[in-house]
């Protein structure tokens, strides 16, 4: 009981994975809804305020998810392909008993009785069973279930020939979509939309369903386990910590694949450079392989997301400014790049105040928590190299 | 990444709100994602439920930025009307949130982060007596209660956001109390 005089929970900390699951749905989402078609109109009332300001009241009944105008199939739809399970997945998914596996980017579905699995580069989930079908539309086609990495699983109406998922392809040039009729009538389906309208063609006929994903069931408990391809069970370990830091990348879409290297094949062979805030609010876990780096950020010792370098700073400096954290609640500016040793021995930065760090210095790369949270042009730099020599000393940004 | 140039000065929601970029929306998804959750979780009484709820929230403020000036320079008291907007609109007009206001979860995806006692079950019971009484109350009760009572929000802005005088959301909030205190009592 609390002061309100109702039996009320207590709050809780939101889990950083939590906090950055949404975070990345509803900035995904944000730009793309801004260039994306007209949504349903907001009823909004003027009222005047006593103290002279107005304020726009909407009312209930307005709570709409964004209605999706059926528009031509999207061209970002990415390949699926499916058939029977590999014997070392069903053993992967505690021998579930399956005759179908679909394959999409960074994960693999199999299909069971009632019963799914998902494969993804470091983990392992099996629903529950007996997880109750959440009709939609009109009630011929159903989900079945959304896995940990936001697959819907569903069922077409009786008969369905063939699939199509309809929305607005200009605003979603860079998101991939999962969207695939199966054998047996199921369907596959990821989009980052929080409603699809989806036709069914039977025949003749094309039935339309819209799925508003917020209607979804979030994923459903399922059993999950860590499957590290190191084959160390120890998850703080740095080759265990890169591993889950793609496998966010390749689960999540990406939804911002730019930046990516043109030699990039997959996981194998990135390394751990350096990492900084770990027992942070904020910090950064900086990859490499051969010349090239990758950033996971960390949210209270959690990986939480991924980014290829984005250049930034100003230029002629001698590292590349490659990470800089967006997290102003943490109170921190976390900062990271490429920067070769041999030529840089040490590097420091200093914002207004006074705030001064240190950069924590890897193969190839460096990292750094500047206490406060400042703008690139506020924080100032001092390389140093071989020899004591300043290479250079000036703004950031 | 977003570029957030000048994030020395410290901004007030309406700030931020007015300038209705990319990186002033994360700033207020990073300052009121908690509570949102928090209370998403109390109109829903389910935390998956609340994850989702949260989701379309930012997402309705983020579409809903230009239309909306905020009251008292905080967007929590708006944030908080559009949770409880959308959880007794798109999301009670299915099936599945009225399934789950009659069940108790055995299970919710916040288990993977939080400690799972004993008793959160029958909170969650507790919990869910209270929002079906709430549901009964009239919408005017009902607003101001899941405003004040379940959001805690200071009645002044409550009444803001609601665009009533102080005292008209007391006096709702009084009556509300009487027809709630019956179910109260039952859940102890």
């Amino acid at each position: 009981m609390n002061d309100t005089g109702l039996p009320l929970p207590p709050r809780r900390a939101l889990p950083p994975d939590v906090r950055e699951r949404m975070r990345r749905r509803v900035l995904a989402e944000a730009p793309a809804r801004r260039r994306g078609p007209v949504v349903v109109a907001a009823a909004a009332a003027v009222v005047l305020l006593a103290g002279g300001g107005v304020v726009y009241l909407t009312r209930g009944g307005e709570s709409d998810p964004e209605v999706v105008t059926p528009a031509r199939p999207d061209p970002t739809k990415v390949a699926t392909t499916y058939g029977k399970p590999a014997d070392s997945d069903v053993a992967k998914c505690d021998g579930m008993a399956s005759t179908l596996s679909v394959t999409m980017p960074g994960r693999r579905i199999l299909l069971g009785d009632g019963r799914f699995c998902e494969i993804t580069y470091t983990r392992v989930s099996v629903s529950k069973a007996g997880v109750e079908p959440t009709p939609f539309g009109d009630g011929g086609a159903a989900v079945l279930w959304k896995s940990p990495t936001g697959v819907v699983v569903g069922r077409a109406p009786q008969g369905t020939e063939a699939m199509t998922v309809a929305s607005n392809p200009a605003s979603i040039s860079d998101v991939p979509k999962i969207a695939e009729l199966l054998p047996g009538g199921l369907f596959v389906l990821r989009t980052v939309y929080p409603a699809d309208v989806l036709s069914f063609r039977s025949g003749d006929t094309t039935t339309t369903a819209r799925l508003v994903e917020a209607d979804v069931p979030a994923p459903e408990p399922a059993a999950s386990k860590d499957v590290w391809p190191s084959g160390m069970n120890d998850p703080t370990h740095p080759d265990n910590l890169v591993a889950r830091c793609f496998d966010l990348w390749l689960t999540d879409g990406p939804p911002f694949p730019r930046g990516a290297p043109a030699s990039f094949d997959g996981p194998t062979g990135w390394q751990p450079s350096v990492l900084v805030g770990k027992a942070d609010a904020a910090g950064v876990l900086v990859v490499y392989r051969d010349s090239d780096t990758a950033y996971c950020g960390l949210r209270d010792g959690v990986l939480t997301d991924f980014h290829w370098p984005t250049a930034r700073g100003r230029s002629g400096l001698p590292f590349t400014l490659g990470f800089v954290s967006d997290a102003p609640e943490s109170g921190l500016t976390v900062l990271a790049g490429a920067v070769n040793p041999k030529a840089v021995t040490r590097l420091e930065f200093t914002g207004p105040g006074g705030a001064h760090a240190e950069a924590e210095l890897g193969v190839g790369a460096f990292a750094v928590n500047l206490p406060g949270v400042f703008g690139l042009p506020d924080i100032t730099v001092k390389a140093v190299g071989r020899g004591g020599d300043v290479l250079y000393e000036g703004p950031l940004g | 990444m977003v570029d957030r140039p000048d994030t020395t000065i410290a901004r007030t929601d309406g700030q931020l709100w007015a300038r209705g970029d990319e990186a002033a929306f994360a700033e207020l998804y990073d300052r009121h994602a908690e509570a949102v959750w928090n209370h998403a979780y109390r109109l829903t009484a389910s935390w998956a439920t609340a994850e989702d709820l949260t989701s379309s929230t930012f997402l309705t403020a983020w579409r809903r930025r230009h239309e909306v000036t905020l009251v008292r320079d905080s967007a929590l008291p708006w944030l908080f009307q559009v949770a409880g907007n959308l959880a007794h609109g798109e999301f009670r007009r299915r099936t599945r949130f009225r399934r789950l206001l009659r069940r108790v979860p055995v299970d919710d995806a916040v288990h993977d982060h939080a400690d799972h006692v004993a008793d959160s079950l029958d909170g969650d019971r507790r919990l869910r007596a209270v929002l079906r009484a709430v549901a009964m109350l009239p919408v005017s009760e009902r607003e101001a209660v899941e405003l004040v009572l379940i959001g805690e929000l200071p009645v002044a802005e409550a009444a803001a956001v609601l665009g009533l005088a102080e005292s008209s959301v007391r006096s709702r909030i009084s009556r509300a109390r009487s027809k709630l205190r019956l179910t109260v009592e039952e859940t102890r």
